[in-house]
């Protein structure tokens, strides 16, 4: 009975059932809510795009596996979850050709450029976001979720995201469990906190992801955001901040990353943590509202450090020890040093005096240094000078831009000074003087039109009379509105003191069709009189050192 | 031997829970599915049929092979001596008969050894020199207890095979802690559970004899909490009988079974990379072992039988048996009914770190605990191996705190030499666990091997060079 079994086999020989398809098939799953979600809250849209890229995706790694005759990868899926997590930091409103561009470029340059699966340092899916925020236009248009004719419609409406409150330091007009459900403006697959955080429970219960990285990620967001709240109550401005932006789906889905985090359990504390501290610094001090993308990219270059320091320790050598050697090793070493006077080399040679020597050395130094300085001197002299010369343009320019400003509000005025005065609603406030004798007011206000904002600055003299105004920026309909902004209409209001009626006395005939406008200019007319009446009565807020 | 549970009074059903208070967990391992139900509930049985040969391998132990001290056509008795070493290991007849043949015969650890053949006559006659039973063994001396056990020719049942009673001479006076180690962390295996049920007195006699030869206070059985009716036992044995000699119940997680492991989740202390339990004040024994000093301090039998579990799916009727050593490994199918289906894999103990077998006229060597035949489905699938995704699933289950997926970088860029020894790759035990959890299906224990042979190279290079 004795025959040949299975000769040589590879120890152990029972394996683990996972396999890298099913840790990504994992993945897919644990975004499906979030997606189905989005698609419930911005339409039918969602998913289109979101085929799309997981095709496109799939279909750049087919091909460069293909031109390159490598073996065809995209069974593993990982392209797959590329692309939908792509998908998912897209807004609603983004272009179909947004998910191609960003897949190509996550796929090719950052994935397979770097040798594909396992061997590219940042996040593909991150990595073509960013790329799609060169389009700075389309990137930020959001659309408020149930908003179906936003979607449909040519001209989508921008709506202000949570993250653009936040980004002001003020709290979002939202209640928690609209946070949680994502009934808020914001990208397709970020607004759903609740259900990116169903996905990352499902991820842990499956060990696809250890808690150490969101865990990490989450709370120090949470704590910075507790302990600085700008103003506002600690434990809102904690819960909208992490309940906002792309934190959730980065600190669940793109931080835990296998290629691109740590694989040390220390390196992975770190790495949340600091993903955690760069996002709270971008969201208070970066330009863009959210910066976790950022974060996340910044901390992926960090891996292969923080792997190091992460170093698990060695079994059955106590904590530190490594440490505490080398700090002795070098306390050592310290305690060796002696110092010594340093012994003069050179030796007096007859006819020269010992520091000849030393004389050579630095006039052969001094060639190359002068060079260098006189490139630095002809380098700085032209900076200087093209700076000075565009200041002077630049300068000569706003003086004229002033003077022109100047004769249509105010035109007894020679002469115009910035003012120490701030008051609340006026963007800035001048003072017109002629020959040292102070003559009025220009105040710069905004007011709401038709279309949008209306700024415009009212010159209001001493008297508190109007002496003119004038519309410096607009988005009124050319059309409709455009005729309450020409000077034919504006030059009515010269004269007026008091508060300007919308009709009867103390009024100006409004232009038919375009009454809204009138009535917004009568509205930035009447703040303009009543903060320069203010101004005479003294009531301002006096800010120093803002002039 | 006496019924273990007391025939009086009531029997209670105590839940013991796994007491992790008193623990010290270790980092790393898995959870492994035990597939311990086929053999767990079979007591420990005799064959039914007796094997007409058993092979008695001479090299199973640490150290030099053994050299016969008796020539073919001699007559043995059971637990005559057949061969022994310089080191005064010793290999006993485990059947009584004929002294068949002396030759190469293969081996379950792989290859070829020298093998004494004894043709069974079925008789069992005892050899005069052994069978002097000592009713008081607490009188006992540790030279005389040491003496005895090496007398008996017992070796590390648990797989080592470094001779016991060499081990409590060397480590003697300098431990505080006996650890007898029944964790039995991998699958399929019920060998030392079933010796726990049902010879209990006999372990912890053996612990006791063990703790006075080498001079250690605190006894302890490591007990896996997934064999709480055997810790059961154990304790109550110990109140009846008045011995000494406490139960510790680890968690079951799979390299617990490793000495450095056990001694750190008993006690609480690491074995330092590069030194022994020794150093640490502990001494680690397979429960198989105690059993056999039990054996042989107590009843003056030399290791002539021991306990495998055969097992696996392939067979028709799993079971744990109580073998003569050199019982060859087609008996022990036999006695498990014969295979019902053909089987994939045969492995000379666990699916972990057994090893595979290609002939089954290999013997039942003292260090084998247990047969395992898999059917296909049971190994599971055999994937390719494709690249590192860097889970970190390796680094979070090495239970040595070691980086595999460094080392299978390293090893393809190179392999630098002073890196691999950054990585520590000496420390690897070949546990396995960095294997069984891979998604990628790379083969890290494999790397971790060469990276240790690359390392090991260049010592000798560099020993080679100074001198």
């Amino acid at each position: 009975m004795s025959r040949v079994y299975a000769g040589k086999s590879s120890f152990p020989c029972i394996k683990d059932r996972a396999s890298v398809d099913s840790i990504m098939l994992d993945v897919l799953v644990a975004l499906t809510p979030a997606l189905v979600m989005g698609a419930f809250l911005f339409g039918f849209r969602v998913l289109v795009l979101a085929a799309i890229s997981v095709l496109s995706c799939m279909g750049f790694e087919l091909l460069y596996c293909k031109w390159t005759k490598k073996p065809v990868t995209i069974r593993d899926l990982s392209a797959c979850v590329t692309g939908l997590l792509l998908s998912m930091t897209l807004p609603v409103t983004a272009p179909y050709w947004a998910p191609v561009l960003g897949g190509a470029f996550a796929i090719i340059v950052v994935k397979q450029f770097y040798g594909g699966l396992g061997k590219n340092f940042m996040n593909p899916a991150l990595a073509g976001r960013m790329l799609l925020l060169s389009f700075p236009g389309m990137m930020t248009t959001w659309v408020d979720a149930l908003d179906r004719q936003a979607v449909v419609g040519v001209d989508a409406v921008s709506t202000a995201t949570p993250m653009a409150y936040l980004h002001l330091g003020k709290l979002p007009d939202l209640t928690l469990s609209q946070l949680l459900l994502g009934q808020h403006g914001g990208a397709m697959g970020e607004v759903a906190s609740f259900m990116l955080l169903l996905g990352g429970a499902y991820l842990l219960c499956r060990r696809v992801i250890s808690w150490r990285i969101p865990v990490c990620f989450l709370g120090t967001v949470a704590m910075f955001s507790f302990v600085f709240p700008k103003g506002n109550d600690p434990l809102d401005w904690a819960v909208c901040n992490l309940f906002s932006g792309g934190l959730m789906l980065g600190a669940i889905f793109m931080a835990t990353d296998y290629t691109t985090s740590p694989v040390t359990p220390r390196g992975q504390i770190l790495y949340g943590i600091g993903c955690g501290c760069l996002t709270v610094v971008l969201r208070s001090y970066g330009s863009y509202p959210d910066g976790v993308g950022f974060s996340i990219l910044t901390m992926n270059c960090c891996v292969w450090l923080l792997d190091r320091v992460g170093l698990p320790r060695r079994f059955g050598v106590r904590p530190l020890t490594e440490t505490r050697s080398w700090a002795l090793g070098t306390l050592r070493r310290l305690g060796k040093l002696r110092p010594t006077i340093p012994e003069r080399r050179e030796k007096a040679v007859r006819g020269t005096m010992p520091g000849e020597r030393d004389l050579d050395r630095i006039r052969s130094w001094s060639k190359n240094a002068a060079a260098m300085t006189a490139v630095i001197v002809v380098m700085a002299i032209c900076i200087g000078g093209v700076n000075r010369a565009t200041g002077r343009i630049i300068a000569v320019r706003e003086n004229r831009e002033q003077q022109e400003l100047l004769e249509q509000v105010m035109p007894a005025a020679q002469v115009v000074t910035e003012t120490p005065y701030m008051a609340e609603d006026a963007l800035s406030i001048l003072a017109g003087y002629n020959e040292n004798e102070l003559i009025g007011y220009c105040v710069e206000v905004e007011v709401q039109g038709f279309g949008g904002v209306v700024t415009m600055v009212v010159g209001v003299d001493v008297n508190g009379e109007v002496t003119g105004v004038t519309v410096t920026g607009h988005s009124e309909h050319a059309g409709i509105g455009g005729q309450a902004l020409e000077q034919d209409y504006l030059g009515q209001y010269v004269g007026l003191s008091g508060t300007v009626r919308d009709e009867g006395r103390n009024s100006v005939d409004a232009i038919s069709g375009a009454t809204d406008t009138c009535r917004a200019i009568t509205a930035g007319v009447n703040k303009a009189l009543y903060i320069a009446s203010r101004l005479d009565a003294g009531e301002v807020e006096y800010m120093d050192g803002q002039v | 031997m006496r019924s273990i549970i007391p025939q009086t009074g009531p029997r209670l059903a105590v839940q013991r829970e796994v007491n992790t208070t008193m623990l010290h967990l270790i980092f790393g391992g898995i959870h492994l599915d035990g597939r311990k139900e086929g053999t767990r509930r079979k007591p420990l049985a005799d064959l039914d049929v007796e094997s007409e040969q058993v092979i008695l391998s001479l090299s199973e132990h640490g150290g030099a092979a053994c050299v016969p001290v008796v020539a073919v056509g001699d007559i043995v008795a059971q637990g005559q001596p057949v061969a022994k070493n310089e080191q005064g290991v010793l290999v006993h007849a485990s059947v009584s008969g004929t002294v068949q043949d002396i030759g190469q015969w293969p081996h379950p650890r792989g290859g070829t050894a020298q093998a004494v053949v004894i043709r069974n006559d079925g008789k069992h006659t005892l050899w005069p020199g052994c069978g002097q039973e000592i009713a008081d063994w607490n009188s006992l001396t540790a030279d005389q207890i040491i003496d005895r056990i090496r007398q008996a020719g017992i070796v590390g049942m648990g797989g080592g095979g470094y001779p016991t009673a060499n081990k409590l001479e060397t480590n003697r006076g300098q431990v505080d802690t006996l650890i007898v180690n029944a964790a039995e962390s991998e699958p399929y295996v019920t060998a030392d559970h079933r010796l726990l049920l049902e010879r209990s007195e006999g372990v912890l006699v053996g612990l006791n004899l063990l703790c006075k030869a080498v001079g250690a206070t605190d006894g302890v059985v490591a007990v896996e909490s997934n064999k709480l009716n055997a810790a059961e036992v154990l304790e109550r044995t110990a109140k009846r009988c008045g011995l000494p000699g406490r139960v510790c119940t680890v968690p079951s997680r799979y390299p617990l079974g490793a000495e450095k492991q056990v001694v750190k989740s008993v006690t609480g202390r690491e074995i330092s990379p590069d030194r022994a339990a020794v150093d640490e004040g502990c001494v680690v024994f397979n429960a198989a072992t105690a059993f056999a000093v039990y054996e042989a301090v107590v009843k003056g039998l030399p290791l002539t039988h021991r306990v495998v579990t055969v097992t696996g799916g392939a067979l028709v009727r799993p079971r744990n048996l109580w073998v003569p050593i050199g019982t060859p490994m087609n008996e022990l199918v036999k006695a498990a009914g014969g295979f019902k289906e053909q089987p994939a894999l045969i492995l000379a103990g666990g699916p972990m770190m057994g090893v595979a077998q290609d002939d089954l006229a290999a013997p039942v060597t003292k260090s084998t605990n247990s047969l395992v035949c898999m059917l296909d489905w049971e190994l599971g699938e055999k994937k390719e191996e494709t690249v590192c995704i860097r889970c970190g699933r390796c680094v979070s289950v090495c239970p040595m705190h070691l980086m595999p997926l460094l080392v299978d970088k390293e090893l393809k860029l190179g392999g630098d030499v002073r890196e691999l020894r950054r990585l520590h790759t000496q420390d690897c035990m070949g546990c396995g666990c960095c294997t069984y959890v891979c998604p990628s299906h790379i083969p890290l224990v494999e790397r971790m091997e060469q990276a240790q042979q690359l390392v090991k190279q260049a010592d000798r290079k560099q020993v080679e060079v100074t001198p």
